[in-house]
């Protein structure tokens, strides 16, 4: 689907249905890590023992990226895909969706701490041995 | 996000800045808290931070970690997610887009 048609469709979509429904969003409130009372880490954050290029190199990781993406509640999927694959600006989406650019950015940054720990699980468990 | 929400946050941001440079005045900001971080990673990479938030970002990463690792795999998530871009988007990832979209443009207004 191509970016304009994105915009035309979203949208006329979304006029008609502000503030009708409640997109759920308890998954991605606890999408980011544990902390402690105090605000520190209450887990290890593992290192993702591949580097960057050769992260992008794995195909499953893709894969498990693509799963995570379709598990996102629509509208923060909405966002994800306009802001990060279809690499619109944050006024941008904020306009087709008819949110303000920090509720844009507040569900893009949900939509990544879930996704990254989608990921975390992936690469915690190969702890990047090849595949 | 709601007025409340973003009020608090603002609030928790400014007591924050402000108890750093009462504690340490002329010195930069200090973050102590990891949540505080993982809060501002995304305007760290989008670079918006203002001069002292991003020292006092930068100082707390360079200490913990945690947060280092977290930045690392935040920043990798985007690039994976980036890549997408020179991929089909999933065909079922698009199905349930433009279903979701045809449902609401569907009901009565």
């Amino acid at each position: 689907m191509t970016t304009w048609l994105y915009r035309i469709v979203v949208n006329t979509a979304l006029m008609r249905l502000r503030a009708q429904t409640r997109v759920p969003e308890e998954l991605l409130d606890t999408a980011g890590p544990l902390f402690t009372e105090e605000g520190d880490h209450a887990q290890e954050i593992a290192e993702w023992a591949l580097p960057p290029d050769q992260v992008l190199l794995r195909q499953e990781a893709l894969g498990r990226l693509q799963q995570g993406i379709e598990r996102l509640p629509d509208l923060y999927r909405a966002v994800y895909v306009l802001a990060e694959i279809e690499s619109l600006p944050y006024r941008e989406i904020a306009a087709i969706l008819d949110l303000s650019v920090g509720t844009v950015k507040t569900r893009l940054h949900r939509a990544r701490l879930f996704l990254r720990a989608i990921l975390a699980d992936y690469f915690a468990d190969e702890k990047g041995a090849p595949s | 996000m709601t007025a409340w929400t973003w009020f608090t946050g603002r609030f928790r941001t400014w007591r924050i800045k402000l108890e750093a440079q009462l504690s340490r005045p002329g010195q930069p900001l200090r973050m102590k808290h990891c949540r505080h971080i993982v809060k501002l990673i995304m305007n760290y990479l989008d670079d918006t931070l203002d001069a002292a938030e991003r020292r006092a970002f930068e100082a707390h990463i360079a200490d913990c970690r945690n947060c280092w690792r977290f930045l690392r795999s935040y920043r990798a998530t985007i690039v994976l997610g980036q890549r997408l871009r020179d991929e089909d988007i999933p065909s079922d990832v698009r199905e349930r887009l433009e279903s979701f979209l045809r449902h609401r443009l569907q009901r009565p207004s």
